[in-house]
């Protein structure tokens, strides 16, 4: 068999990769992405939060309990330096629920929080509706900036 | 030196091909692996996973002990822990035990190479290899030239790789021991997919054998838990490889090998009594049915022969002894027998509740496990900590067998009271296993429970959804495997084959074929790991049915055994090929649709997928009955098509619950986690 199969040449060429930027080897120019929190501060252009969204709605399918749907917020950030996190929060305190989303980032750009659904215990939803708060905050070691902070209602559809 | 080499690639060869049958056995472990590992995220998925990972840890470090808790932060979230005289234990030893080597090797390499970037060169020299086995066969069954299929192969790992790299992201050196133990679990997987294989293809031909074992690891419930590392796919890949030799055992005895056909039937005991190691019960049940079916179906039971088994049965139950005797003192006592610390369990064991395994267990724990932390030096002695300390019966019985006048033979004296501990076990352990049996078979009769169990779930009354946060998630085994709709036409099968060969229900069933001898078997264990779970069923945290997770490849052994379906993947493996294809693609895309077009939440995307996976299932069963009894009216292209359906619908869901719904931790390939970034979430 040929010893120099594409195959083989590939698999060797990824043996000198992992060396090559490995902590024996590690020429300093490899340092995989951190993806945790860590210093830095943003400034955000944007918030949009479609508040008429908060919904309590029965599930589908056969699943048979309420969901606490709530919609996705997206972010505009202009600028950033190190490493900071975005915080979407949502509390509805008499549905005992509470719901976030986080994304740490190093870019400028635009970024959309998705907390999905809640499933809720069926009995505990009485009321027509209920009343919640949502927050969306930069928080970095250094700081922690509200940018976002409404009042919203949750309207149990049935 | 030249000559030496090639004597040891011959070697190699042989070995390989005593394993893997042959190349496309090869092709179908290695590309079952890089397939599972697409959706391999590194994180815990179920809680109890978390003491088995503490326990890997351990292990991994020298200890049986859990000193340590790299995986949880509190005592609290590890259900399934034990303890022994004031020492925290885990279970599952023998599953433990098959990834340690693993653990070394990760944390060897991670000398060498950063944690992300060995798990992305791991996929990549998987792939590799895959891909120049697929240069061969390719070539062999397309006309495509090998040369052109390596380098293009070779070409996209290689793309993959380099995006991999430059958009690594990091990973802690503390997750390598998670990552081996989720990879030994693929390993289990994809061996469970090879060996279904060859099992298969001692009947039938390669076509068949090769769908069957594309199904078990893509097409069920075992490719959902094959990144997942519980016990439940390491014991159906036990469950399969000792039927599988069972198997040859009676091709040996068909054929005049008598020593051959011991060898297997030794193989059989020794991978039926392994299970033992990682869940004693499933194992008895496993050695005890092989005992009844392998005695009354082999050819020879001479007393030499039974020796042999015997030792067979000892050797494969040794580590599982030794791994008791060394933590509880008592060779019979299971960890899952030992006092728990967290109460609050539905576990398959005898109830043999101890005194002291009370309302005092958490709190003792947790100031067992800070003590355990604080002094790491005297982590060599488990065993003698265990007989020496333990407040529970067998400390006891200790005392009471010396001072009974024995103790003058020091070796005799403990030996007996390891016997009389022994003791202890099995009493209840006998008791239990009818228990298990007979409340089985009566669950039976509770067809609306059994319903929730094999047909529709939706929402269960009698599962504590609360638990997991009202996830709508537990899944039937038809709607998790819908592909086993086929077996409606079993009966039917059945009932034919009874009637042309009434005749030879007048033999010994050591007079069967080989073939009807393992379909007994298979349909014995099908039984036997089906009924003694019942009586626990429906419950939480089974997502599909996990408990019955050893019975998944046993029942696809099933449904390839029925002429219809191997008659149709012989006769129209294009349209097996086709249809599968166009099913997974055509899943995926309807299911994304509907996560992104109706908002779907997790449980309502899990029931979609179980509605959809229903429907495949009539379908499935429709063309299978049909084929069944009116052969000439159904083609065999439409009995293909109709049983790739529910495969592909199947393949769909468990590529998208790794993917996208079940978010429990990093993906482990940054390629699939940018990929999965532009998928519509629940």
């Amino acid at each position: 068999m040929d010893r120099f199969e594409p195959q083989t040449v590939t698999a060797l060429f990824v043996l000198a990769t992992l060396v090559a930027t490995g902590p024996l080897v590690g020429v300093g120019a490899f340092e995989p992405r951190a993806t945790t929190i860590g210093d830095g501060t943003a400034s955000v252009g944007g918030v949009h939060v479609d508040t008429t969204q908060f919904r309590v709605t029965d599930g589908r399918f056969g699943t048979a309990v309420p969901y606490l749907r709530v919609p996705d917020a997206s972010v505009t950030v202009d600028a950033v330096t190190g490493r900071p996190r975005l915080l979407y929060q949502i509390s509805i305190p008499r549905l005992d629920a509470s719901m976030t989303s986080e994304r740490v980032f190093s870019t400028a750009g635009t970024y959309r929080l998705a907390p999905g659904d809640r499933a809720l215990e069926p009995s505990s939803v009485g009321r027509e509706r209920y009343n919640g708060t949502v927050r969306i905050t930069v928080q970095s070691f250094e700081a922690t900036e509200t940018v976002y902070d409404e009042n919203v209602t949750v309207a149990v559809i049935e | 030196m030249t000559r030496h080499i090639d004597s040891l690639g011959n070697r190699g060869r042989a070995v390989a091909r005593r394993v893997f049958g042959d190349r496309y056995g090869v092709a179908l472990w290695l590309g079952l692996l890089v397939a599972v590992s697409l959706y391999w995220r590194v994180g815990i998925f179920i809680a109890d996973t978390y003491t088995t990972a503490n326990t890997l840890a351990a292990v991994a470090d020298g200890h049986l002990n859990i000193v340590e808790t790299p995986y949880s932060l509190t005592l609290g979230s590890q259900p399934g822990l034990h303890h022994v005289g004031g020492e925290l234990y885990g279970r599952n030893y023998g599953q433990v035990a098959l990834a340690v080597p693993l653990v070394w090797t990760f944390r060897a390499l991670s000398v060498v190479a950063a944690p992300r970037l060995l798990l992305l060169g791991l996929w990549s020299g998987l792939a590799l290899a895959f891909v120049s086995q697929i240069g061969t066969l390719g070539n062999r069954h397309t006309g495509a030239s090998r040369r052109a299929i390596l380098l293009g192969g070779s070409a996209v790992v290689a793309a993959l790789f380099l995006v991999g790299v430059s958009s690594a992201t990091a990973l802690s050196d503390s997750a390598l021991a998670l990552a081996a133990f989720q990879f030994s679990t693929m390993l289990a997987a994809a061996t469970t997919g090879l060996v279904l294989y060859r099992l298969v293809g001692l009947w039938h031909g390669r076509p068949v054998a090769l769908a069957t074992g594309v199904a078990v690891g893509l097409a069920s419930s075992v490719g959902f838990w094959a990144s997942l590392p519980k016990r439940h796919v390491l014991v159906a890949a036990l469950l399969l490889t000792t039927v599988y030799a069972f198997a040859r055992s009676r091709i040996a005895y068909r054929d005049d090998r008598f020593r051959r056909a011991l060898a297997f039937r030794a193989a059989a005991y020794l991978t039926a009594s392994l299970v033992t190691w990682t869940h004693a019960f499933e194992g008895f049940f496993l050695v005890a049915t092989l005992g009844v079916v392998d005695l009354a179906t082999a050819r020879r039971n001479a007393l030499s022969d039974l020796l042999v088994v015997g030792c067979a049965l000892l050797v494969g139950s040794l580590p599982m002894l030794l791994t008791n005797y060394l933590i509880s003192g008592n060779p019979a006592k299971p960890p899952r027998l030992l006092p728990r610390v967290d109460g609050a369990n539905a576990e398959f064991v005898p109830d043999t509740t101890f005194s002291d395994a009370g309302a005092s267990g958490g709190s003792d724990a947790g100031t067992g496990g800070s003590d355990g932390s604080g002094g790491s030096g005297g982590t060599g002695s488990d065993g003698s900590s265990g007989s020496e300390t333990g407040g529970d019966s067998s400390a006891g019985d200790t005392g009471a067998a010396s001072s009974d006048g024995i103790g003058d033979v020091p070796v005799l004296g403990s030996l007996l009271a390891v016997v009389d501990r022994i003791g202890d076990v099995i009493g209840p352990a006998m008791a239990f296993v009818p228990a298990a049996l007979l409340g089985g078979f009566e669950s039976l009769t509770d067809l609306d429970r059994m319903s929730h169990v094999f047909l529709r779930s939706g929402h269960i009354p009698s599962v504590r959804y609360h638990l997991n946060g009202y996830a709508i998630i537990e899944l039937t085994m038809l709607e998790s495997v819908p592909v086993l709709g086929a077996l409606a036409a079993a009966p039917i099968h059945g009932v034919r084959l009874l009637r042309r060969r009434a005749s030879d229900l007048g033999h010994l069933p050591s007079q069967y074929s080989p073939r009807a001898q393992t379909d007994l078997f298979v349909a014995a264990l099908a039984v036997v790991f089906t009924v003694i779970y019942l009586e626990r069923l429906p419950l939480y945290s089974q997502l599909t049915v996990r408990y019955l997770l050893p019975t998944v490849p046993l029942l696809l052994y099933g449904v390839a055994r029925l002429p219809a379906v191997n008659g149709a993947a012989r006769d129209a493996t294009r349209w097996l090929v086709g249809g599968y294809a166009a099913s997974t693609l055509g899943g995926i895309a309807l299911c994304l649709a509907a996560v992104a077009g109706l908002d779907l939440a997790l449980g309502e995307a899990v029931q979609f997928h179980a509605l959809l996976n229903l429907a495949g299932a009539a379908v499935c069963a429709a063309v299978v009955v049909g084929g069944t009894v009116a052969p000439d009216r159904v083609p065999s292209r439409v009995v293909a098509v109709g049983v790739a359906l529910p495969a592909g619908l199947t393949t769909a869901f468990v590529a998208l619950s790794g993917l996208s719904y079940f978010q429990y931790g990093p993906h482990a390939l940054d390629v699939v986690r940018i990929a999965v970034e532009y998928l519509p979430a629940v």
